[in-house]
This record gives C-alpha cells, structure tokens and sequence, in this order.
C-alpha cells in the first residue's frame, strides 16, 4: 500500500506532469470563473490535446482542470452572485454577502483554504473507505435518497426568514419549474406548450445566471453605486484571515468533507445536492444558525470544503465496480483505455499506484489552485468596487454570452433575461430566491426516487424498510429543531426579563 | 399527414433544386464539394461522444471530397430530435449532413413522440462510424443465469431504466419477441445508478454494450446472457443471440431491431439528396473508415470504430420499414406502461 | 401604489401560476402528476393563507409572517427583536419606494429586454460591442473614444475566451441572412 502511494506520487513527478497539471489548473479557474460552464466542459474541451502524452501528464491535465474549476466557480459566486456552476450554488448565499460588507478577500481565502482542505481530507477519507464502500452503496436504495433529499429541504427555512409561508411559496415555485420538459420517468413532455426547446427543460446554471446575476444588475442599476454596502469603502479583511477562518472551522471542514465524498461515491446524487447539503448541515450544527445568510464565514467553507472532497468521491463507481459514476468520470476513464487499463475492482489489485495518483492528483491540483487562487484573490475582491457604470454592462454581457453557451441554444438568454425579471421582483418583496433555486435542484431527485421507490417497494415503503423510516424520524427531528431551540431560547429569555425586578 | 406535407415540400425543393443544378450538371462530376464547406450536424452535446466521433471524421471527408472544410456544427434537443428536425428541412444539396444514433431516431418516431418532424426512413444514408453491440445482462447474485430462466420467469423481469432511450424499446420488443414478462422501472439516473441497482439486486438486468459490462462481469457482479447481435460474442460463445431463441412469428421485429442498433453512429443527408452528391459523401466517408491516420487515431482516442459503407445501411432501413409496422403497438404498450 | 396593493398583485400572479400548474398537471397521467398536483395545490393553499394574511395586518406589519409569528410568538419578546428591527428598517425603505425608483426599475427591465433583443437580430458579440459601448457612453461615465476602446478591448477579451478557447459556436443572429443578401 505503502510502496503504491509513493509510486503514485513519483508518476506525477515528472516535468511533464507538472507543467500539465498547470495549464490545467489555470485553463480550469478560468473556465470555472466564466458563468455557465462546469468542469465537464473543460475536459472535454481539453481531451483532444491530451492524447498521445505520458498517462499522469493526461489524467493531471483533465482532473487538474476538473478541480480548479469548482474554485473559480466559488469566486463569482463570492463576489458578483453568479454562480459558475450549479454544484457551487451555495457560496452565494453567505459568500456574497460578505463581500457586500467589504470581506471579499478574506470570503475568497476561506473558501480556497476550504476547498483545498476538502480536496486533501476527502483523498484520505476516501483511501481508508475503500473497503466499505461497496458494501454501503449496496445498503442504500433509492428510498434512502429520497429521505437525503427530503434533508435538503429542510433548509428552506433557513432562507425564510421574516416569511416563512413566502420561502416555502418561492420553494414550491421552484419544484414546478424542474418538472418543465420531458418527465424521464413517464416520458411524458410537461408545462413544455409543444417547444422543442422546452422539452429539455429549464437548465439550471442559466435559471441561475439570471435568478441572480441578472437580478442583481438590475438592482443596481436602479440602486447606483457599487455592489458593495454604503459605508464600505476600503477592504475590512484579508485573505490572510480567511485561511485562518477556515483552519479555525476544522471541525466543520471536516464534516463537510465527509459529506462530500459520500455524496461523490453514491450514484443517483448530483454534485450540486452537494453544496446545498453541506450548507443545510452548517447550518443546522451551528450554534448561531441565524447568522446564516446574512455573511457567515461557515457559510462559505462548508459548500468549498464538500465540493473540494466530492471529486475524490466520484471516483468510487468505478473502483468499486468498473461503472463511469459520473460525466466526467466518464471522460476521465478515456485515458485508461487508451493505455490498456480497464477502469474497474481489479485496478485495486493491479494498478493500485494509478489509484493513488489520481489521489494525488487531486491533492496537488487542489493545492496549486488554492495558491494561485490566495495570490489573485486581493485583485480579484477589487473587482466590486467597481462603478455600476462598468459593472452593469460587463456582467450583462458576460452572463448572457454565458447563459448562451450553456447549450449553445440562444433561447437559453431568453431564459437568463426571463429569470432575471422573476429574481428582481422575488427580491424586492422578499420571496426568497434561494429557496426556489434549492427546489428546482432537489426536485428531480424527490420525484425520481420517489417513483423508483413506490414501484420497487410499494406504497407503504417509509414503513417497511427501518433504514428509511430511521433516516425520515431523522428528516424530522432536524426539521424541529430550530423552532424547538427557537422556542427555548425564548423561553429563558422570557423567563430572564421575566425574573427581573 | 404532416409528414406527407413535408415530404411534398421537400420533394419540391428537390425538383427546383435540380432544375438550378442542371446546368452545373457536367462539373459537378468532378469534385462537386472542391473548394466548399460541408456543415455536419451533430444533434448532440459538444462535449459528448458523438461530437468526439464526427470530428474524428470531419478532416478525412473534407480530404476525400475535396472540400475546404467539414464544419462539425451542434444542434443538441430533444433527444438529437431537434437537431435532426433542422436537417429535415435542408436544402438537399449535400452541403448539409449530419451524424449521429440513428436507432435514437427511428424509435423516437415509431413510439409517436410528438416532437418528431422528420421520416427517418425517408433520409440519405451516407455511411457508419460504429456500432457498438448490445447485450443483456443480469446481476450475478440472481436466480438469473440465462435467458432460459427468463423465460420460465413465474414474475415480471424487472428492468432499471434511464427512461425511454433504445435500450428502453429494444427490451419491450425483446420481451415480445422471446416471450416473457417485463416490468421496466424508470426514474435511474445514469449507469452507475442503473448498474448498482441490478448489482444489489433491486432489479434483474439491463441492455448495455459489451465494453461497458466487461469489468463487471469478469469481477462476477454481472451475467451476460443474451447478445442483441446478429452472431454470438468470440469472447462470450456460450452466450445466445436473440435471432436464436426468438419466437419464429416474431422474427422480423428482432431483426428489425439488430438492424437499428447495427446503424448506431452513422451519417446521414435530407432526403432526395442529389445523387452526385450521395455518390460522393458515400464514397468518402467509406475511403475515411479505411484511413490507416484514422484508425490510429480513433484508436488513441478510445473511439471503436466500426464502419460500414452507406448502401449497406440504407438496405437496412428497407428492412426496418418493412418490420416498423408490427413493432408500433409494442412500443406504444411500453411507453403506456410507464405512464 | 401601495406597498400592500403590489404584494397582492404579486401574490394573485402567483396564485393564477398555482392554478395553471394545477389544471395543466390535471390534464397528466396519475404517476406523471403524481408530484405536481400536490405541490400546486400547496402553493395555492400557502398563497391563500399569505393573502388572508398580509390583508389583515397592519401596513408595517407587513413583513411579518403567519408561521413565523405562530412560530415565535411566545418566544420572541420584543426586546430581543433587534435583527427584526433592522429588518423592518430595510422593508420599510422598500415599502415606500421613492417616486423616481419607479421609472429606473422600468428602465433596468427595458434595458435587459433590449439587449435581449438585440442578442437575438444580431447574434452576440455585435449587440455587446454596441450595448456595452451604448450604457458607457449614455451613462457618460467614459469620454467616447475612451469608451470605444474600453469596448473593444472588453469584446476582443471575451471573444477570445468563449469561442477561441472554450471553442463556442456562436449564433448569428436573425438578420444575418439579410446582411448577406445585400
């Protein structure tokens, strides 16, 4: 095993290797920063140069980009509210305001050092799980990822505050809009009104982009200014103290890795339930849970930290059993066939130094985007200080550009401007869009596993099988608690001023 | 109806097309496509695999046609439906092809879906990349070890489905042809939840392709137990195809289907393309398969290649015309079954 | 207009969005609608209960909620309000909106239909060489010919990003075909 670690590490250690693993790392932040565009489209795009060069050049080139752009796609999250992708969705719900209250540099810190600590923390949990991981994803079904799913939701509340019926208005929004297009389970086309291009449904980055990035152009634009509060005008932090923030947080980073790389290693579960699980778990283990929101350090570490340690997850399908677990697992298992590898158990027992640089590759990539990443970051918090006069056409047309090349289907800016008009107004009277946004991501899953559950288990499966009535008393449990310590508090509260004379 | 009006409309352009080419008629011989631009749709993602296969492609057809450039163009929707919709409507000209699953196609139309413009039996077949045989495969701690069990199956033969793709069809059709009770289960994201699924035993078996099955199944978690092909695997001789256990009367449909699937990665042009043309892509895409730069290529890329020249592809679609009939109800039962 | 008679447009769009959904969704097979039936019916059932709400409150209560005031009724003394105090801080801001606020929320919805427009007759890169250059000069924030060379260095800068490296297709826009019949 030793000797296997050692000689997956002296494999990336060639010139070769290195210097691929940084065009990939620099071409992945700068893919991850554009909005709309994921990891899967960069190693695509990387893949036909990659051909015909050492195995660990190859494989640092495609996962190096894969796991840089999960961190350029924190950063305009953090700074101007666009999420780059969808697993990266949760960085906008505290990241921003941060940067808002004039903590960009030390938000982009924290949310580097996390993903980096992710990244390494979820190599090392995934190494000393790789004899259970079979026997767990053999446990659990899909009833169980209905009730992970149902978990999801539970933050609802979370971004509901001051309108609790309006958040869960803005959450149902959001579920019947992932239901527009054509119903996988039922093959039948819904809310599409016979276009071919609804039929596709909604993409969730663009619904993003507009949700947020355009709303917000829109707010400033009206509003004047800059993008950050009124009294702020110099920087309050530095990137400095964000890493010190997010080495502080170690418990939580983690937990979050941990989160992370299961939610990597099950099938049936997309990165972006990542992100909004590690929040929803932030948040509900804090002691101050209504900071969150409102520009929590936490908020941002524990999405980059599950995020960072998802990648290493993903690799676990195909370990365990030979099956691509995701796209871009998919594109990675290219390189082995090419060298005569079959992806599979049995790469355990011969190749297991290729497992172990993948390992590492992981590691190092994480590393070396986290340094670039803390070393452009006090340049890159300038960025939204800048006039509404630049910022509102810049970021208008990055994000419509963007929103286009999603699919390459110009009706997607329709789309983007659309969403745009629907973020303004749900801001202005206080329909939370978060809310919406983690519907749409969590319906699919609900419905899917929902219906997989009812005919493989029968209508009454939450009572037949103890492992999901386990994990729903769980859902529940979690659900209560905030109100219950809401409750408390103000109990003692009460009972405090109560007890005065 | 709407695909008679269609096919008038496009047998006009053809008719006027023609009349404009006549008096080009004697250069168009000698390398019509010289000096011109060739757009190939691909009605797939960009970073997809089909897309990866016709770039493959896309310099060897402009280096045998002569023309300037293959412009390798996506159209993504619907399932490779709206991309195949555009080039319904294109000019016949042979500037405009296009390249992807044909099976995709043709099952897309014959189970009625209501995005569906086109004819697939009415377009120019020009040639195939690939094809990658199917085989069923069934979980190898279940009480399945051939496909003789399924048949004496006293239970339905549970299938985990990503929804209606070829391999949701293919199986109806198998079902109906051997003779057993199917129950297919959709709502699987993707193979790995597919995989996992027959693995622990929530469902039975599934329709994949040999290459995809062979680490699973020379770790023990899968059983191939029937091949979807028109002989038996060299590596797997003691597995079926399904022309052998097949009910006689249902014969045609499974070799409609072999037919279908064997037309995987192909290209195709409008319909009533002009001939020269046709000649010409087809002889070029044909000299491209046997590019030894090619091969290498594909071979490097991870890219199987499989081809087959274009008037052995359009003899099978006169075959899957022919059987397209009797299959509709089966298909039309399937998707009922599920709603 | 009141802070009040906007939420009930609003909430009465949504409510007619619900019972869409619902009418749409009733049209379904049983398992297609098995899970947009009730989530419709929900969102009309929060909406009711949102309207009845909002209605029978005092104006500047506004921005409390049903659930949230059942929820925390007992347990949230007033003295302990201060993040609800900044808030209705915020909301009242909102809730009475100054006049001319009107005017730019138009302008901002009619900048970005226009520009969507223009996305679509003249395929992207046109229409931001021309918005972008447009909002710099009519803003006046840019002297012009500054403002030309901000623009070009900003389209060459995204140009390159998108289709040369990141390899886009791009869109041509409606009018090509009539540009290059002239």
């Amino acid at each position: 095993m030793l000797e296997a670690i050692v000689g997956g590490l002296t494999m990336l250690l060639t010139p070769q290797a290195v210097l691929f693993m940084f065009i990939g790392v620099v071409y992945g932040l700068m893919v991850g920063i554009l909005p709309g565009l994921g990891g899967i489209v960069a190693m695509a795009l990387l893949l036909p140069f990659a051909y015909g060069y050492e195995t660990a050049a190859m494989l640092a080139l495609l996962l190096g980009a894969h796991i840089a752009t999960i961190w350029g796609s924190s950063v305009t999250g953090i700074l101007f509210k666009v999420p780059g992708a969808a697993k990266s969705l949760a960085l906008i719900f505290d990241g921003y305001p941060l940067t808002q209250q004039g903590h960009a540099s030390r938000a982009l810190g924290a949310s580097a050092t996390a993903a980096l600590l992710g990244g390494i923390l979820g190599a090392i949990f995934l190494a000393i799980s790789i004899p259970i991981v079979r026997p767990v994803m053999l446990f659990l079904g899909p009833p169980e990822y209905l009730m992970m799913a149902l978990w999801g939701l539970t933050i609802i509340a979370t971004f509901s505050e001051g309108s609790l019926l309006k958040g869960l208005v803005a959450a149902c929004i959001g579920v019947l809009i992932a239901f527009i297009g054509m119903d996988p389970v039922t093959a039948t086309p819904r809310f599409t009104f016979g276009s071919i291009f609804l039929l596709d449904g909604v993409s969730f980055p663009v619904a993003m982009i507009g949700l947020f990035a355009v709303a917000e152009m829109m707010k400033l634009y009206v509003k004047g200014g800059s993008i950050l509060d009124r009294d702020v005008t110099e920087e309050r932090s530095t990137v400095l103290d964000g890493v010190r923030d997010a080495i502080r947080h170690w418990w939580l980073v983690a937990r979050s890795s941990l989160l992370g790389v299961w939610i990597g290693v099950l099938p049936g579960i997309g990165a972006s339930v990542g992100g909004i699980a590690a929040y929803a778990q932030a948040v509900q283990t804090s002691k101050t849970p209504e900071r969150f929101g409102h520009g929590a350090i936490e908020g941002v570490i524990a999405p980059d930290a599950t995020v960072g340690a998802n990648e290493g997850g993903g690799l676990m399908p195909t370990l365990a059993f030979g099956i691509p677990g995701g796209e871009s697992m998919a594109i990675l298992l290219i390189a082995f066939v090419t060298m005569g590898v079959t992806p599979g158990p049995q790469m355990m027992t011969n190749h297991l130094d290729l497992v172990f640089a993948m390992m590492w590759i992981i590691v190092l990539a994480n590393g070396m985007t986290t340094l670039i990443g803390l070393g452009i970051s006090p340049y890159l918090a300038r960025l939204p200080a800048m006039n509404a006069n630049i910022m509102v056409p810049l970021v208008l047309s990055v994000c419509f550009i963007g929103a286009f090349a999603t699919r390459g289907d110009i009706e997607d800016v329709i789309v983007a401007a659309i969403f745009g008009g629907i973020g303004y107004i749900m801001e202005k009277y206080n329909y939370s869009r978060a809310n919406l946004v983690i519907g749409m991501v969590l319906a699919e899953m609900i419905e899917r596993n929902l219906h997989i559950s009812l005919t493989l288990h029968g209508d009454w499966f939450l009572f037949t099988r103890p492992i999901t009535l386990t994990m729903f008393i769980f859902v529940i449990f979690t659900t209560a608690l905030p109100f219950y310590r809401n409750w408390r508090r103000g109990r003692m509260v009460a009972a405090s001023t109560g007890g005065r004379p | 109806m709407k695909t008679t009006w269609k096919t008038a409309l496009a047998g006009a352009l053809a008719l006027v097309l023609s009349a404009v080419m006549v008096p080009f008629g004697g250069e168009a011989t000698a390398g019509m496509y010289d000096g011109k631009v060739i757009t190939l749709i691909v009605p797939n993602s960009p970073s997809g695999r089909m897309t990866r296969y016709a770039r493959l492609y896309a310099p060897y057809i402009a280096k045998y046609t002569g023309a300037k450039e293959v412009r390798v163009v996506n159209k993504k929707g619907g399932g490779g439906v709206k991309g195949t919709n555009f080039l319904w409507v294109q000019e016949p000209d042979g500037m405009t092809i296009a390249f992807t699953s044909v099976p995709t196609l043709i099952l897309a139309q014959l189970s009625g879906s209501e995005a569906v413009q086109f004819d697939a039996t009415k377009f120019v077949y020009l040639g195939r990349a690939a094809t990658e045989p199917r085989v069923m495969v069934v979980g190898g701690n279940n009480e399945i070890k051939s496909i003789q069990d399924v048949m004496s199956l006293n239970r339905p033969f549970i299938n985990p489905s990503q929804g209606t793709d070829e391999d949701f069809y293919t199986l109806a059709i198998l079902a109906d042809a051997i003779g057993f009770d199917l129950k297919i289960v959709t709502g699987y994201e993707g193979q790995a939840d597919t995989g996992v699924a027959i693995i622990k035993g929530d469902g039975d078996g599934l329709l994949t392709s040999w290459a995809y099955t062979i680490p699973m199944v020379e770790a023990g978690d899968m059983r191939p137990i029937l091949t979807i092909w028109e002989e038996r695997h060299t590596d797997y001789p003691d597995v079926p195809t399904a022309l052998e256990v097949v009910k006689a009367e249902k014969k045609d449909a499974v070799e409609a289907i072999i037919n279908m699937l064997a037309m995987h990665r192909g290209f195709f042009g409008p319909p009533n393309m002009d001939p020269t043309a046709t000649a010409e892509l087809r002889k070029a895409i044909s000299m491209a398969s046997a590019d030894p730069e090619l091969q290498a290529k594909g071979k490097e890329q991870g890219l199987i290649l499989l081809p087959s020249d274009g008037e052995t592809e359009q003899k099978r679609i006169v075959q899957i015309t022919k059987a397209s009939q009797g299959l509709k109800p089966v298909l039309k039962a399937a998707l009922d079954s599920i709603k | 207009m009141s802070r009040r008679a906007q939420e009930n447009i609003l909430a009465c769009l949504l409510m007619a969005f619900f019972v869409g959904v619902l009418v749409l969704s009733l049209g379904y097979s049983p398992r297609a609608r098995l899970v947009p039936v009730p989530i419709s019916v929900l969102g009309i059932l929060l909406l009711s209960a949102q309207l009845v709400w909002q209605n029978l409150r005092s104006p500047d209560e506004l921005h409390v909620d049903m659930l949230e005031f059942l929820t925390r009724r007992g347990g949230r003394p007033k003295d302990d309000a201060g993040n609800a105090d900044d808030e209705a801080a915020d909301q009242g801001a909102a809730a009475a909106p100054p006049p001319s606020q009107f005017g730019r929320e138009v302008l901002a919805f009619a900048k970005v239909a226009g520009f969507v427009a223009m996305f679509l007759l003249l395929g992207p890169f046109p229409s931001v060489f021309i918005f972008v250059f447009a909002y710099f000069s009519l803003t006046r924030h840019y002297h012009w010919a500054k403002a030309i060379i901000v623009t070009t260095i900003f389209v060459a800068i995204t140009y390159a990003l998108f289709v040369e490296v990141l390899d886009i297709q791009l869109y041509h826009g409606l009018l090509e075909p009539l540009v290059n019949s002239l």
